[in-house]
């Protein structure tokens, strides 16, 4: 009596061991399968993110070719020239100068979250955004956005208020095409988020300041 | 003794086939599935696809790699040059600021290793989306943010430097960061003070998403100091072409 409700109960445990196994393993085959095949549609859009990416770095290329050559054959004052605009092409790049330019403007009104600014930013970056600021304060590499104590946001630990606006140089009909089109950030905010309006507007003419602090390595080394 | 070693063979009997039931049953419940393709065959658009994506990847990676020799061989020429004068000296420290600055050298120094994994959980319930057990863009944007936040000098993710044009993109559930694919484990490297870098991380205001991703989903995260690390050099382009000086 008592080997038989053992064996019963052994016989259902194993049972149900038997279905959490396989339920395991569909639900990981299902998680591989979703990693592993991209859909035509995102493999178009990698086949684009990488043929832009390409020509962004054979310009690049193009570019670095001819300053060397500059560097190899041309006279001094055409070296020292090189070397002039180079440090300019930086300094704008690391955001320690003011400029101006051509770009987009993007107001936001309505609530927006950190993460919804971080997405913005980010879209703006990979649209080929040059210059940013938000709320007239320059957004270099290294600058944060996280939420402050009073509810509003901080911008590299000074506080901004709404409406938060982006100003971005750059192209500006590449900029705002790749806002605006269809499935883009714009929409996943106007389907998403409950009273945020978004305005993009191109620009002719806009003003980028520069960083307030400019970096200096105190645990970083560069390596020669 | 007999009576048993009986038992115990009938046991495992019963084991098995309540095992294999199990099994066969859930199985059925399941309903038949197709198999996940393994490859495409040769002419199908799929596989074109597959094949245009890793003659571009391969074309980056030499493209990447001419534009370290050049800047290297640039930044040689621009030294030497400099060694004449002094004025050009101070001229060649300024560039060499700046190039770090961009994040256009390589740089090692003490800081944190920021560790981003996909969720270990087997049982989804049937209920969630399996989306939320892997890592996505924004959790690495959120946690590079507030690295920055805590003043690190440089940072980089796996093998990409994180720079002033940096987009860290999603296609599909693939991350791309400087238009290039990585997988995970997510690993972001930045230079700093360990102890402050480790302590913004752990601050309640912050990560507030992907903590809740750890705590529920089983999201993988983890900080660790370390006293040398080294970090790439960005690879990339970058171009300034519709900003200038006022």
């Amino acid at each position: 009596m008592n080997t038989r409700a053992s064996q019963f109960s052994i016989a259902l445990v194993t049972f149900f061991l038997g279905v959490l196994l396989m339920a395991q393993f569909t639900t990981q085959q299902r998680m591989d399968v979703k990693r592993a095949s991209a859909s035509s549609a995102d493999g178009a859009l990698l086949i684009s993110n990488l043929v832009e990416g390409n020509a962004r770095l054979r310009l690049e290329v193009s570019e670095l070719e001819a300053q060397l050559a500059t560097y190899r054959s041309a006279t001094n004052q055409a070296r020292l020239q090189a070397m002039s605009d180079e440090l300019n092409h930086l300094r704008i790049f690391n955001g320690d100068m003011e400029v101006v330019g051509p770009g987009v403007e993007v107001t936001l009104a309505g609530p927006a979250s950190v993460l919804d600014l971080q997405d913005l930013l980010n879209e703006l970056r990979n649209a080929g955004a040059e210059s940013l600021a938000l709320n007239e304060r320059r957004i270099v590499a290294s600058s944060s956005i996280v939420p402050s104590a009073d509810g509003s946001l901080a911008v590299d630990n000074v506080t901004i208020r709404r409406p938060y606006v982006f100003a971005a140089i750059g192209d500006p009909d590449t900029l705002e095409t790749a806002l605006l089109r269809p499935g883009g950030l714009l929409t996943v905010f106007s389907n998403s988020r409950e009273g945020l309006v978004v305005h993009v507007l191109k620009q002719d003419h806009l003003t980028v300041p520069a960083h307030a602090s400019s970096q200096a390595f105190q645990y970083a080394v560069p390596m020669k | 003794m007999m009576k048993q070693s009986l038992a115990s063979r009938s046991n495992l009997t019963l084991t098995l086939m309540a095992m294999v039931l199990g099994l066969v049953l859930a199985w059925q419940l399941e309903g038949p599935r197709a198999s996940p393709p393994v490859g495409y065959a040769p002419g199908d658009p799929r596989d074109r696809a597959v094949n245009a994506i890793k003659q571009l990847e391969d074309e980056q990676t030499a493209l990447k790699a001419s534009i370290v020799r050049l800047r290297s061989e640039l930044a040689a020429s621009q030294s030497q040059m400099a060694a004449d004068t002094g004025r050009l000296q101070r001229f060649a420290a300024d560039l060499d600021l700046q190039r770090a600055t961009a994040g256009l050298t390589a740089m090692h120094g003490p800081g944190v290793v920021v560790t981003l994994d996909d969720s270990n959980t087997r049982n989804v319930p049937a209920s969630s989306d399996p989306n939320i057990f892997v890592i996505h863009e924004y959790d690495l944007r959120d946690v590079i943010n507030v690295l920055w936040l805590a003043g690190a000098e440089a940072i980089s993710v796996n093998d990409e430097r994180v720079v002033g044009n940096t987009s860290v993109y999603c296609v599909g559930s693939t991350v791309m960061v400087n238009t290039t694919r990585l997988s995970p484990p997510y690993v972001i490297r930045a230079l700093g003070e360990p102890a402050i870098l480790a302590e913004t991380l752990r601050n309640p205001a912050y990560l507030i998403l992907l903590r809740q991703k750890v705590e529920r989903y089983g999201i993988k995260l983890q900080v660790a100091q370390a006293s040398k690390l080294t970090l790439p050099a960005y690879t990339g382009g970058f171009s300034v072409r519709h900003s200038s000086l006022p």
